[in-house]
């Protein structure tokens, strides 16, 4: 008992309250992740305008989810095209934001899948393909978020 | 003197017990959240794709990049049931030649039929888009181009600069009148 007051005095409040600003920083750490704010996907394709695929899924969104949108940079494509969803546990199809689909000048499209309340969205999916130069459509690069808990 | 010992001696331990407790609360939480965490994949268990009588696929949504669509997608229908859309239904109602007009037409969102697995059997509808949909488009300049769907059917577009200026924003009603908000 001697030996741990020792301890105790030895290691001050100080050092003590360095562990409770690193306990509760990692709590938050982790309960932020676990809330999914959002989380990213990358495909690399070769060989069409479709260069990186990225599928977001955010909960928490003005109360309600957001999920399933996916972004594709297009860097010199004539035409593109992106479409996201929102899946359940059983990968089954709650929600899609039907295709977005953009001409010459556009960097990138995002197509959001809108917004559910539907607490069995787990997965925000996503797929995307840009017109090559011959005039034919790439294949669509499919992706997916992580689970989404909330 | 001894009195202070001992006061500090508690204030230590009870800060102790609350850090042990927020990082055991913080442990609980990371094993039970993103499945990449854990070094998974994070895929979602995915039902092969099966062939129906009329020679149709039918299943889930792929997983790899460069997997195959289904001929029939696995939804929920707006009843609540589980049944398999046209993927070719939720790639909008308008001609490939007008873009801009499918696009505004997925963001106010439109019914399209839930078949049994036999691609024939409707037995529900599920909605593509709807009322919050939106579409962003990045511009070469660094500014993007924002169009969301009201409750209404109205289509907003926004454009905004790269330090988040608002430019311009026009309203679009279904009937085609534009109305420029600013």
């Amino acid at each position: 008992m001697r030996f741990v007051r020792r301890v105790l005095r030895r290691v001050g409040l100080a050092g003590t309250l360095v562990m409770v600003v690193f306990g509760v920083s990692a709590a938050a750490a982790l309960a932020a992740t676990h809330w999914g704010s959002t989380y990213t996907w990358t495909v690399h394709s070769t060989g069409m305008y479709t260069k990186t695929a990225i599928v977001t899924g955010a909960a928490g969104y003005g109360g309600l989810a957001r999920m399933g949108t996916i972004t594709g940079f297009f860097p010199g494509a004539n035409h593109a095209q992106v479409q996201g969803y929102v899946v359940n546990s059983n990968d089954t199809v709650l929600a899609t934001g039907g295709l977005v689909q953009g001409g010459s000048s556009q960097q990138y499209i995002d197509s959001s899948t809108g917004y559910l309340s539907s607490s069995g969205a787990r997965w925000g999916k996503g797929r995307a393909r840009g017109l090559k130069a011959d005039g034919t459509w790439g294949n669509w690069h499919y992706t997916y978020s992580t689970r989404l808990d909330y | 003197m001894m009195r202070s010992h001992k006061t500090r001696l508690l204030v230590l331990g009870a800060v102790v017990a609350l850090a042990v407790a927020v990082c055991g609360a913080a442990v609980a939480l990371g094993n039970d959240s993103d499945p990449m965490a854990a070094g998974s994949t994070g895929a979602p268990a995915v039902a092969a794709a099966a062939t129906n009588a009329a020679g149709q696929t039918y299943g889930t949504l792929p997983d790899g990049p460069d997997e195959t669509m289904p001929d029939l997608v696995r939804v929920v229908a707006t009843n609540g049931k589980t049944g398999y859309c046209r993927d070719k239904d939720t790639l909008g109602p308008c001609p490939d030649d007008d873009p801009e007009a499918n696009t505004k037409a997925c963001l106010r969102g439109y019914a399209i039929p839930v078949y049994e697995s036999d691609g024939t059997t409707q037995i529900g509808e599920f909605v593509v888009g709807g009322p919050g949909s939106e579409a962003v488009y990045g511009k070469a300049d660094g500014s993007k181009v924002t169009m969301t769907a009201r409750e209404d059917g109205a289509i907003v577009t926004t454009k905004t600069a790269t330090d988040g200026t608002v430019l311009s924003q026009t309203l679009e009603a279904l009937d085609g009148k534009v109305t420029t908000v600013k």
